[in-house]
């Protein structure tokens, strides 16, 4: 028992604060989603699995870049209302309560791109200037 | 046990195969470590001369089928110093063992699973989502009366769930044990020891109702269940209420519970109003009373006894979400205490205790 405590800890201790930086985001979903746009509350439901399909019938599968991530925090802040700490508090309520676990994370901009590609119900967001591939596209997201 | 976790696998089995997401398997875990020091008597296994012994701590294992299918398995581990509560308990348990199908706003698992009632049931043993050392003892106990867990089926709905005002229904039923403190008196009626036993809970059916409010973070509860209890010669039909106010905001946590369980030959009442503030995003003060009463039903217009009166204030510090070290000061009047149960009407004891812990989680 020992030794899985001071594992749990080690764990913990290597982990990286998020930071403080701020950087503009875009939303991204398939080309083949036929959504054209979405508000700032659809999408925040969609990221907190509030919402499970698509109108088309396809499963949603929201894909977030790390804490680290300065688009990640812009995102955050701009969809969510909230800082990177207060949605991470979420989840720990959900998956310590058993009821779920965040989105997929990917570790940078290249591999959300990529991910969203490869599944049709996939939404994600990356750094404003991010390239964009075909596959993808961006959706704007109205007040 | 064996028949659910039978259903279990045999759901498990006929789940979609992955397809859009990525099959995976997700460990999390979280630990509590904390020193405490009591003042008048033991209490919760907390000692008069300290003690390290203190803990809790869990892993999760999440296989992820499809994102509707997911399978949950946690141990769980528990100290909690001299308490006899702990004596005999395994190093490490299976704390849940469950299938969980999402189909729209409906969640159905079923397995060894928790518990939903109140704020905290859930949560009860993960520090980081919890003010202090141990959610509310006076209406959340520990090992009496209550379970965090039960072995059944369990199904959550969410009413209206795209409206400002919206219901979170959950329902369960299944079987459980807990362990029930009891006492043992010598010849003369004096009590002598305390001793935990286990208690056999069967036909177990409750629910759990949360009204969401359209101001973020504040939501009101109600729940209710019923169980029969059989330990040794005892048998009864147990009947339990409980209502539950949450806000939680950027500056300030307020939350109020109160839960009134109507057992053989008692009623037993409890409740707690907790206020925390958040002086920084980091910093919070918290500050808690909490009570219990006893009445006994064995003759009409039994008097109603105090059986328990705490206060507890507390600082804590949120390094992070994922880790968070707290200090708390408790000043208790009644009967928790661990000393042999002293008969109810006789004064209680006067018991405080301090804590001082850090939680950690991934």
């Amino acid at each position: 028992m020992r030794f899985a405590i001071l594992s749990l800890v080690a764990f913990v201790a290597l982990g990286k604060p998020a930071a403080a930086q701020q950087g503009g985001y875009a939303v991204i979903v398939n080309e083949a989603n036929g959504v054209s746009t979405l508000s700032a509350e659809e999408v925040s439901k969609i990221f907190f699995k509030k919402t499970h399909r698509w109108t088309n019938g396809l499963d949603v599968v929201p894909v977030d870049l790390p804490e680290s991530a300065p688009a990640r925090e812009a995102f955050s802040a701009a969809v969510h209302g909230k800082s990177v700490g207060a949605v991470r508090a979420f989840w720990q309520q959900q998956i310590f309560s058993g009821r779920a676990v965040p989105p997929v994370e990917k570790p940078s901009d290249e591999q959300v791109v990529a991910f969203v590609r490869a599944t049709p119900g996939a939404i994600g967001y990356v750094s404003a200037g991010a390239p964009i591939s075909a596959g993808v596209r961006r959706v704007p997201i109205v007040r | 046990m064996r028949n659910v976790i039978r259903i279990g696998l045999v759901l498990f089995a006929l789940a979609t195969p992955a397809a859009a997401q990525e099959t995976k398997l997700q460990v999390h875990g979280y630990l509590t470590q904390a020193y405490g020091a009591a003042h008048g008597g033991t209490f919760l296994g907390i000692p008069e001369g300290g003690t390290a012994d203190y803990r809790t701590a869990a892993l999760q294992l999440r296989y992820t089928m499809t994102p509707n299918d997911q399978f949950v398995w946690q141990f769980s581990h528990r100290r909690l110093g001299t308490s006899p509560i702990t004596v005999g308990e395994p190093e490490l348990k299976v704390d849940w063992l469950f299938y969980s199908r999402q189909m729209g706003n409906l969640d159905l698992r079923v397995g060894r699973l928790p518990i939903p009632a109140g704020i905290y049931n859930e949560v009860r043993d993960v520090g980081v989502l919890l003010p202090l050392f141990r959610a509310p003892y006076d209406f959340y106990l520990e090992g009496a009366f209550t379970s965090e867990t039960v072995d059944g089926l369990s199904a959550r709905y969410n009413l209206f769930a795209d409206a400002p005002w919206n219901v979170e229904l959950s329902v369960y039923g299944g079987r459980y044990d807990m362990t029930n403190r009891n006492t043992a008196y010598d010849t003369t009626g004096t009590p002598v020891a305390y001793l935990p036993e286990v208690v056999n809970v069967d036909n177990a059916l409750g629910t759990q109702l949360w009204l969401n409010t359209p101001v973020d973070g504040v939501r009101a509860g109600f729940g209710a269940s019923r169980l029969d209890a059989q330990s040794g010669d005892f048998k009864g039909k147990w009947t339990e209420l409980h209502g539950s106010f949450d806000a939680r905001t950027r500056w300030a946590t307020v939350q109020a519970e109160y839960r009134r369980f109507a057992i053989p030959d008692v009623n037993y009442t409890a409740g707690y109003v907790y206020a925390g503030l958040h002086a920084t995003q980091k910093l919070t003060l918290h500050g808690q009373m909490e009570f219990s009463d006893v009445q006994l039903t064995t003759a009409p217009g039994a008097p109603v006894f105090d059986f328990d009166r705490t206060k507890t204030f507390g600082a804590s510090y949120a390094f992070r979400a994922d880790l968070v070290v707290k200090g708390e000061y408790h000043s208790t009047n009644g009967h928790w205490s661990d000393a042999p149960l002293s008969p109810i009407g006789v004064a209680p004891a006067k018991v405080s205790y301090f804590l001082v812990s850090f939680s950690t989680s991934f």
